[in-house]
């Protein structure tokens, strides 16, 4: 059964440099083209969605889509989805956007949480991570979500060229001053096709020590258990009752549906994602032919594993028996070798990653894949 | 024609001597033009060039010949022989078996560049084989051309007539009718006897998918036909001629070849190693009383193990490997098995080119994935127990305290450089354990440096860093002078403690610890960390005399995986791990194929 929706919003008003997800920046004419598919899509899968438990629209930027537009779609999405039965509603927001007037809003809608991309408080980083915000904005943001009661997150990194630990630690302190319900804490990822991978590439830039960022991830780790919250995920923390009910669906390999472009959608037994280009995802809402989804490769044996051992608490072996009649060494022979050199631990029934295994986790999944 | 008809003195045997770049191809595309063997539609850029290697490379390895028709002013009309040489110095004796095919040599020198060191060579070559040498001083199209100094520095070298240079420009199309004049009237006829037994030299081969091995050969003496029953004399197999012909440069078969004519056989010849270049075809009825001289084996001067990347792929390797060795006598190969590379091959060759087109060769059209190791020189080992043992792998030296004393391939090397770089080309040379010999000035401005030196340290990285250090102006020829003592010592290099035979080498004992040193260091770059430390050391015997550590992996994990990157994410994992399929596993370290050839590229980088 279908747990969540996705909902994709590729746009954003400036391109980070390090960012390698489907995003552009366009037209107002697109953007509203574009949201008259979403809610074509959305009826389309009407039936599907009427009962699901949460709803996510991520970017790309969706807050960078004017009130109004985002205002005309939730209301659609109303009709379509029973709003009694969700119990979390996410949107990602840049700070620049954070207003009182839409905090309210997105109230008046049933959202009940906001993911902001704060990336880091120092405005060197900032720049060069071609973020548009600045750290006050990020604190007058705070500001105003606090006020609202929406239970909010923040996105930070760590592993920035540059980023010093003084760096670091200042952002941490921001943390344990203003306490958001969620932090996800990712390591700067060098992705193909970006701006930055240039510059480092052409050696403009200097790429970030990996043992340093093993560093700074440790020191993460430290601070934000000593300030209350919880790593659950390999980049993810919450204060207790907060983990991302979302997310943790896609970390369970649950059922879930994703709408818009190039987003990807895993339910009865297959994954399937939505066309990449702009022009061919409108074209193909308009003569009803999304039907002839992109099928991709599904293989829940492994992607429990892949996504399952993200989460601290790992998985359950009794269950992954249950669920594909063979004990997972029988059919991963590999991982026992990782059980040796303790990157993997079992622990009142459950395989999960030892804390040097959570930074090592590749190596495991490549014997597995 | 009937062969009563014809007449030997109006054939003529030329070749083209020149260096890369300095215009052969463009002139012998612009005489062939001239004699309108080739229309201009079927024109493409050198036209004698006809690997695509050759041709990107700007070299020509594989010789082809061609049979052209001049009018000459004197209204008779010639024969022209065109016998085209490759220009590097790892083809010596075949180029010295081609000019021996001929009477003239068309000397080509670039008017702004002068002669070249692997030119001289070649022309010393054409005189020992008592050639007419043309000279043509090509390229006097160009701004920087300097036709008088060209002039006065070939006098004082080759005492040449100045008088006698023609300035031409092979791109323009300009002066090439008075090379062909000077062709005709400066070279002689072939002086053969159609009446004397058979002899006819082979400059040449290659392989034909029907018709296997044709020879190509120049008819020194007699007359060959169809049907004829042949003997290789050093080879002494013996074949029946199916067929035989001429380029014109296409195929044509032809009636007979006779004395002076140059063309190519054909007669069922299924092995390679029995048509060598410089044998003499002779009939089997009628033999000549002895070959036509120069004639010898030759012998690889560079080793090099060659490995397939997946050990499946050995078959496959061998198979390309014996398709190469079809069209390539020269080339020697043995198996051999590594412990760290598994099972591969032992390949023989020339020279550094010669490995190199090689291995193009098999990735390009075998599209095989190879390991090479660093390339070895044959080494003769004296043990203490009066044994001699020929060594041209360093994993196969023996224990240090077995060895009395080891000879190595010493050269002769001639580098020619613009006196600016005397200093650098001689600091190289001294750093190559090189022994000066003599320096002459060739012109103001033009310095010829001879020093006697190990082959192994050419083999070593030499050519890379005289072009570096002399803007590439410098050019360099080497011949082998012999065997002479060296104090080497083999070095291991040890990954895990482990030591990996695929990279010891050998080495002069002053330089063990620094070329030890930067192996590790280098190893240290290309092999990614592991879950655990890995040091990485090079020892001599049992003493390690150089060593650093890769230190152990810390964080390998891909920080953000959501729904709509799942896919993606696997696929990136696959990648990584198809990477991890593609290094070598010694022991537990995973080594990439690039490791192999580290101790080769070690100081190209500096």
């Amino acid at each position: 059964m279908i747990k969540g929706l996705y909902i994709h919003i590729p746009f954003c008003d400036q391109i980070c440099t390090y960012c390698d997800f489907c995003k552009m920046v366009t037209s107002d004419h697109t953007k509203k083209e574009y949201m008259k598919a979403l809610v074509k899509e959305l009826e389309y899968y009407s039936d599907l969605v009427s009962h699901i438990e949460t709803i996510y629209i991520g970017g790309g930027t969706p807050s960078s889509l004017d009130d109004d537009l985002i205002e005309a779609f939730l209301d659609e999405l109303e009709t379509i989805v029973d709003m009694n039965s969700i119990k979390e509603f996410t949107i990602e927001t840049n700070p620049n956007d954070i207003t009182e007037k839409f905090l309210t809003m997105l109230k008046t809608h049933h959202i009940t949480r906001v993911s902001m991309g704060v990336q880091s408080l120092n405005e060197n980083l900032l720049n060069f991570l071609g973020r548009t915000h600045k750290p006050e904005t990020v604190f007058h943001a705070i500001e105003l979500l606090k006020k609202s009661k929406l239970n909010f997150n923040l996105d930070f990194l760590y592993a920035i060229p540059g980023q010093t630990k003084e760096n670091l630690l200042k952002d941490l302190n921001f943390i344990s001053e203003f306490k958001p319900h969620h932090i996800s804490y990712y390591s700067l990822i060098l992705e193909d096709k970006t701006v930055l991978n240039y510059l480092i590439n052409k050696h403009k830039v200097e790429d970030f020590d990996d043992d340093k960022a093993r560093d700074f991830g440790e020191i993460i780790d430290e601070k934000l258990i000593s300030f209350g919250y919880e790593k659950y995920e390999i980049s993810n923390y919450s204060l207790p009752e907060y983990k991302s009910k979302h997310n943790l669906l896609y970390w369970n390999l649950d059922e879930y549906l994703g709408i818009g472009l190039y987003a990807s959608s895993q339910f009865n037994h297959i994954r399937m994602i939505n066309p990449k280009k702009i022009s061919k995802y409108l074209k193909e809402i308009e003569d009803k032919s999304l039907t002839m989804h992109q099928l991709e490769d599904f293989n829940p044996q492994l992607e429990t594993l892949l996504v399952g051992l993200r989460k601290t608490e790992g998985i359950e072996l009794d269950a992954y028996k249950e669920k594909f009649n063979q004990d997972v060494f029988t059919i991963y022979p590999e991982l026992k070798k990782h059980l040796e050199n303790k990157l993997l631990k079992i622990e009142e029934g459950r395989l999960k990653f030892t804390k040097e295994g959570m930074y090592l986790s590749n190596q495991v999944f490549v014997d597995i894949i | 024609m009937k062969l009563e008809e014809r007449k030997q003195n109006r054939i003529r045997n030329f070749s083209i001597i020149a260096h890369i770049d300095h215009g052969k191809s463009t002139l012998a595309d612009r005489i062939l033009e001239s004699t309108h063997s080739v229309d201009k539609r079927d024109m493409k850029e050198q036209m004698l060039d006809s690997m695509d290697l050759e041709r990107e490379r700007g070299i020509t390895i594989k010789l082809n010949s061609v049979k052209l028709k001049y009018t000459a002013k004197d209204k008779i009309e010639y024969m022209l022989n065109l016998i085209d040489t490759p220009g590097h110095v790892d083809f010596t004796y075949e180029v010295s078996r081609s000019l021996a095919a001929c009477d003239g040599a068309v000397l080509v020198v670039d008017a702004t560049q002068g002669i070249e060191a692997q030119t001289l060579a070649n022309v010393y070559l054409a005189l020992d084989n008592d050639l007419e040498i043309i000279p043509v001083i090509n390229k006097i199209d160009l701004e920087s051309a300097d036709v008088e100094g060209v002039k006065k520095s070939l006098e004082e070298m080759l005492g040449i007539d100045p008088e006698l240079c023609i300035p031409v420009s092979a791109k323009t199309g300009k002066g090439i009718d008075d090379v062909l004049e000077a062709i005709i009237k400066r070279v002689p006829a072939p002086n053969g006897d159609v009446e004397k037994p058979l002899q006819a030299l082979i400059f040449d081969s290659f392989y034909d998918a029907y018709r296997g091995v044709i020879p190509l050969v120049m008819i020194k003496n007699g007359v060959i036909k169809k049907g004829d029953k042949i003997k290789m004399m050093a080879s002494t197999s013996v074949y029946e001629v199916v067929d035989l012909g001429i380029y014109t440069p296409k195929e044509l078969p032809i009636e007979y070849l006779a004395a002076g004519d140059v063309g190519w056989i054909s007669a069922v010849i299924k092995d390679i190693e029995n048509v060598h270049v410089g044998d003499t075809i002779t009939h089997l009825k009628i033999p000549a009383e002895k070959p036509l001289p120069g004639y010898r084996e030759l012998t690889p001067m560079v080793y090099s193990g060659v490995y397939p990347v997946e050990a499946d792929d050995y078959l496959s390797l061998k198979d390309s490997i014996e398709k190469i060795k079809l069209s390539d006598a020269s080339l020697k190969y043995q198996p051999e098995t590594s412990q760290a590379l598994g099972f591969g091959f032992r390949v023989g060759f020339l020279g550094m080119l010669h490995m190199e087109i090689f291995q193009e060769r098999l990735e390009r059209e075998f599209d095989q994935n190879l390991i090479t190791t660093a390339p070895s020189v044959n080494y003769l080992v004296y043990l203490e127990n009066g044994e001699v043992l020929e060594i041209d792998n360093p994993a196969k030296m023996p224990e240090r305290q077995m060895v009395k004393k080891i000879e190595e391939p010493y050269v002769l090397a001639t580098i020619i450089t613009p006196n600016e770089f005397v200093g650098n080309v001689m600091e190289i040379c001294q750093y190559k354990r090189g022994v000066f010999k003599d320096m002459k000035y060739q012109s103001d401005i033009r310095v010829e440096i001879i020093y006697e030196m190990p082959l192994s340290e050419i083999v070593y990285d030499f050519f890379n860093r005289l072009k570096s250090s002399t803007k590439g102006y410098a050019s360099f020829d080497y011949e082998l002078t012999g065997l002479t003592e060296s104090d080497l010592v083999k070095v291991d290099i040890l990954l895990n403690s482990e030591p990996v035979d695929a990279l010891a080498f050998l080495v002069h004992k002053d330089f063990a610890r620094e070329r030890g040193l930067k192996i590790c260091q280098k190893l240290k770059e290309i092999i990614p960390r592991h879950m655990f430390e890995i040091p990485i050391q090079a020892a001599m015997g049992s003493k390690v005399i150089a060593r650093t550590n890769i230190k152990a992996l810390r964080k390998d994990v891909l920080s953000k995986c959501y729904g709509g990157d799942i896919s993606r994410k696997k696929k990136l994992l696959e990648k990584q791990k198809k990477g991890k399929k593609r290094m070598k596993s010694v022991g537990s370290v995973e080594i990439p194929q690039e490791a192999f050839m580290t101790v080769l590229s070690l100081e190209s980088d500096d």
